[in-house]
């Protein structure tokens, strides 16, 4: 796989149906990872594609962003971490708080006495991982240090989303039972700006578009900002996290965009109706992972059975790994290479 | 007592009529067995703190497995269970699920406890003072006993990903215990499959077990009334953390944040 040249900044957006990764190359071999999942392998998409690139020089990873807790979000954060030494890795600021600290850890602790995996539990060993040093808190209006030219800037969260603290975590329950998950309009997760000369991109994690979502975001925006020519949709190109002005005033006419596929939800995203709304504000768009997971097919009567109690039986959570590959040169021009399991929007 | 129930799939005819011959004859040593103690209510009464003492112990060590809509009962994380249903008619019975690989408490103390909670004092305002066993003093009917058998086959570990209360729907991601991330599947569930209560509780993230096994209720005089495979969807209840734990979590905690 042909490397990006030192000053051509690439934006790798992974996805596999149930986990999404983006990689960005800010110069030098310098990347920023935000979000990690892993590939049919086991091993994190980042490490993968980064081991595959054919250049002599060495690729670094100098920051690590985990825009939220979901485990669609952290698989494999660790490895990534372990492998590169980043110089610094960001998460949500409401967790710098001893209480929520706390809770996030204790919580962990209770669901892993279930045997049932919590989507804390990448975060716990990255804490594990991670020392004080090198621990960022994310909140708006921050920069994360790249080393380079290019700028990372944190649209999200919202200080008033980090000061509402656990009520943003949604910490409602006694530790181990539920998950933690961000009720709306709170939204902790970690939206990104990338800009290097001009060139821009929006990395929307899962923000939503709530007052203190992606409104904050287009309230707070300096109109002198170039246009962003690249986007990864918020939140798989789901409604609620969905505002048109988003791409009618922050983007380009001819914005390329990744979305990334989620299957386990009770409408998996992006359904027709996302694609629908989507088209008109896209230069080009693809949705990024495998079509559809596929069905386990029941082997015993045990099996058949289990399937019996669902409404469509047994699914495959990871799909196919696709790879959107959006690169722009140092005069502005953007091109994109679809690799795996891409389809149009 | 445990009956194993033998896999359908494998077995010829002969091996199933003789297995099966095998746990009938179990089966109806056992109720006989119940029925003598019956007959003695006065020993049961006596065995009554023995049976609390191993239930709190239970209910401290387990998760919860809501098998009935009626009660909640507590059995250890194990693969075979047996439920002894004691039902005097249609209004009053009770019920107690045996976790096999427990303890398994005699006869006799199951027998206690259904006599201790037995729940006429609360649904037949005629019983009201009258439990248990002054209850079969004042001339009360011998009751029909079941007992239910279960075996796990097969058991899938889910937590809820998202509920559609509008489509009467959720999906959950679920995988085999212990097993690698990689082989996770989704499942949409129906909300119906689950009771009021559960439907209530159920939120992003709350976990849950798919179990499949073989189930097979008998009657006193040993009649087969169900026999076949069946799945539930069992909402988890995990046990609280003891403060010995809690404590533990909050040092790591503590030690995460200074490092």
């Amino acid at each position: 796989v042909s490397a990006p040249a030192s000053d051509e900044l690439e934006l790798s957006i992974f996805g596999r149906g149930f986990g999404e990764c983006v990689l960005v190359h800010v110069g030098d071999r310098r990347w920023v990872l935000v979000d990690s999942c892993r590939d049919d392998a086991g091993d994190p998409v980042a490490l993968t594609y980064l081991g595959s690139l054919d250049d002599e020089a060495e690729d670094r990873i100098v920051a690590v962003v985990i825009t939220h807790w979901d485990d669609d979000h952290t698989k494999g954060a660790t490895n990534v971490i372990q492998a590169h030494a980043p110089r610094e890795v960001w998460m949500p600021a409401v967790l710098d708080n001893d209480e929520a600290f706390d809770f996030a850890v204790t919580h962990d602790v209770a669901m892993a006495n279930t045997g049932v995996p919590s989507g804390l539990s990448e975060f716990r060993s990255i804490l594990h991982h991670v020392d004080r040093s090198r621990r960022m808190w994310g909140i708006r209006r921050r920069d994360v240090d790249t080393t380079t030219s290019a700028t990372v800037f944190l649209l999200s969260p919202h200080d008033a989303v980090v000061s509402e603290g656990f009520a943003a975590l949604g910490i409602t329950q006694n530790p181990g039972f539920g998950e933690l998950a961000s009720p709306e309009p709170n939204d902790t997760s970690i939206a990104l700006w990338v800009n290097w000369d001009e060139r821009s991109a929006l990395l929307g994690a899962d923000l939503k578009n709530g007052e203190w979502g992606w409104q904050a975001v287009l309230q707070a925006w300096p109109s002198a900002r170039a246009p962003v020519g690249s986007i990864k949709v918020p939140h798989h190109g789901s409604p609620n996290a969905h505002l048109d002005e988003v791409f009618t005033q922050l983007c380009d006419a001819e914005v390329l965009a990744g979305v990334t596929r989620f299957t386990p939800g009770t409408t998996p995203r992006p359904s027709d109706d996302d694609r629908d709304r989507l088209r008109p504000l896209l230069g080009q768009g693809w949705v990024v992972g495998a079509e559809g997971p596929s069905r386990r097919q029941p082997r015993t009567v045990e099996e058949l059975h289990e399937q019996a109690v669902t409404l469509d039986g047994l699914w495959d959570a990871h799909g196919a790994v696709g790879q959107l590959r959006i690169r722009c040169d140092s005069d502005g021009q953007w091109s994109t290479e679809r690799i795996g399991a891409v389809t149009p929007v | 007592m445990t009956i194993d129930f033998p896999k359908i799939d494998t077995r010829s005819d002969v091996q199933r009529d003789a297995e099966s011959r095998v746990a009938d004859a179990a089966m109806s040593a056992h109720v006989s067995n119940l029925r003598a103690i019956w007959r003695s209510p006065e020993r049961a009464k006596g065995l009554l703190p023995a049976l609390w003492s191993w239930t709190k112990k239970s209910m401290d060590t387990s998760l919860s497995v809501p098998l009935t809509t009626r009660r909640t009962y507590h059995a250890a994380d194990t693969d075979r269970w047996n439920r002894i249903v004691v039902q005097w008619d249609r209004f009053h019975w009770h019920e107690e699920l045996i976790p096999d690989r427990a303890r398994t408490p005699q006869p006799s103390l199951w027998y206690a406890g259904a006599v201790d909670v037995f729940p006429a004092r609360r649904q037949s305002p005629g019983f009201e003072g009258l439990a248990g066993m002054d209850f079969l003093r004042a001339g009360g009917r011998l009751p029909n006993v079941r007992i239910e058998h279960f075996k796990l086959q097969r058991e899938l570990i889910g937590r809820v990903r998202e509920i559609n209360g509008d489509a009467g729907e959720f999906t959950a991601v679920l995988n085999e215990r212990g097993a690698d991330a990689e082989n996770e599947v989704v499942g949409r569930f129906p909300l119906a499959l689950l009771s009021d209560a559960d439907r209530a509780r159920l939120d992003n993230g709350t976990a849950f077990n798919l179990v499949t096994g073989y189930r097979r209720v008998m009657t006193t005089s040993g009649e087969v009334v169900k026999s076949g495979i069946e799945t539930r969807v069992v909402l988890r209840r995990p046990s609280p953390l003891s403060a010995a734990r809690v404590e533990e979590a909050i040092d790591e905690a503590r030690r995460l944040r200074a490092s």
